[in-house]
C-alpha cells in the first residue's frame, strides 16, 4: 500500500483533478460558514476548480445509489 | 464480507498455512470456507452489469485458478486472502471487459448502467473503466484508492479494509468517503 510523496492531509499533489481533490478532503474538515470560507480562499478566482470542489462535495454527501450497486453498503 | 467469527478465521488462518506448505487439500477446503465471501463477490459485480458474458459460478472458478496460484504467498489471515480474493477478481472483471471492448469492435462499451438518480438518462461503464479511475486515483491518493479497490472489488467491510491495510477503521473511513466520492464523480461525469 503506497502512502508515500503525500503531504500532511495524507493526499499526494500534482495536476488539476488532484489539486481539486486534495481540497475537496480538506473541504470535509470543516462545516459551513468555516467550510465557505477555506473554499473562498482556497480556490480564489479559479471557478472551475470551485465546481469541481464542489461537485465532489456533493457526491460525499449523496446516498451512492447514484452509481447502481457499485459500491457496499 | 462480515460476520466471520473469530474461530473462523483462526481456522481459515491453520487452513492458509496448510496451503502455503503445501496441502492442495488445504486449498480446496478454505474454498469451501469462503465460498458464500466468493460468490457474494461475483454476484454482486456482475448484477450490475446489463450484458452478461460471464456468469457468477464461471467468475467463481476464474478467481479459483488465479489464486490457486498463489500458493507460494506468504499469507496472514483471511483478511489477506480477501484481499488478494478482490485484487484477482478485479482483473478477472478487467481482463473480461477487454475481451468484451475488444469483440466490439464500433467503439460502443459493452456494459451500461441506468442512474436515475443523477438525472442522467443513462451512465455507462465497466471494470475497465473502474480499473483504470482507481489507478488515476492511485496517483494523488494511493491510500483511498487501495480502500475503494478492496470495496468494490471484495466486498470488504470498513473494518476488514482497516485490517488488511493496517490503517484505524477512523482514516480508512475518511478516505472511503472521499475516495468514493471522486470514483462516482468520475463515473457520472458528463463527457
Amino acid at each position: 500500500v503506497a502512502g508515500s510523496g503525500t503531504d500532511a492531509g495524507g493526499v499526494a499533489g500534482g495536476g488539476d483533478r488532484a489539486r481539486a481533490y486534495r481540497l475537496f478532503a480538506e473541504a470535509l474538515n470543516f462545516e459551513g460558514e468555516w467550510r465557505e470560507q477555506f473554499l473562498t480562499r482556497e480556490c480564489g478566482d479559479d471557478p472551475q476548480l470551485r465546481a469541481e470542489v464542489d461537485a465532489l462535495l456533493l457526491m460525499a454527501t449523496r446516498d451512492t445509489s447514484v452509481t447502481g450497486n457499485l459500491f457496499p453498503r | 464480507m462480515t460476520g466471520s467469527t473469530e474461530s473462523d478465521s483462526l481456522g481459515i488462518a491453520a487452513l492458509l498455512e496448510r496451503w502455503s506448505k503445501g496441502e492442495r487439500q488445504a486449498y480446496d477446503e478454505l474454498l469451501t470456507h469462503l465460498y458464500g465471501d466468493i460468490h457474494a463477490i461475483a454476484v454482486r459485480q456482475l448484477h450490475r452489469e446489463r450484458y452478461l458474458t460471464i456468469r457468477p459460478t464461471a467468475l467463481v472458478h476464474e478467481v479459483y485458478l488465479r489464486l490457486s496460484e498463489l500458493r507460494q504467498m506468504q499469507w496472514q489471515d483471511r483478511a489477506h486472502f480477501l484481499a488478494m480474493a478482490a485484487r484477482v477478481t478485479r482483473q478477472a472483471l478487467v481482463d473480461e471487459a477487454r475481451r468484451r471492448r475488444a469483440e466490439k469492435r464500433d467503439g460502443g462499451r459493452a456494459v451500461t448502467l441506468s442512474d436515475t438518480n443523477l438525472g442522467v438518462s443513462e451512465a455507462a461503464y465497466d471494470a475497465l473503466d473502474v480499473d483504470t479511475l482507481l489507478s488515476e486515483l492511485h496517483q494523488f491518493d494511493a491510500v483511498a484508492a487501495d480502500i475503494v479497490s478492496l470495496r468494490v472489488f471484495g466486498g470488504l467491510s470498513i473494518e476488514e479494509a482497516a485490517e488488511v491495510l493496517k490503517l484505524s477503521v477512523a482514516t480508512v473511513n475518511r478516505r472511503w468517503v472521499t475516495g468514493k466520492a471522486w470514483l462516482a464523480r468520475e463515473l457520472t461525469r458528463e463527457a
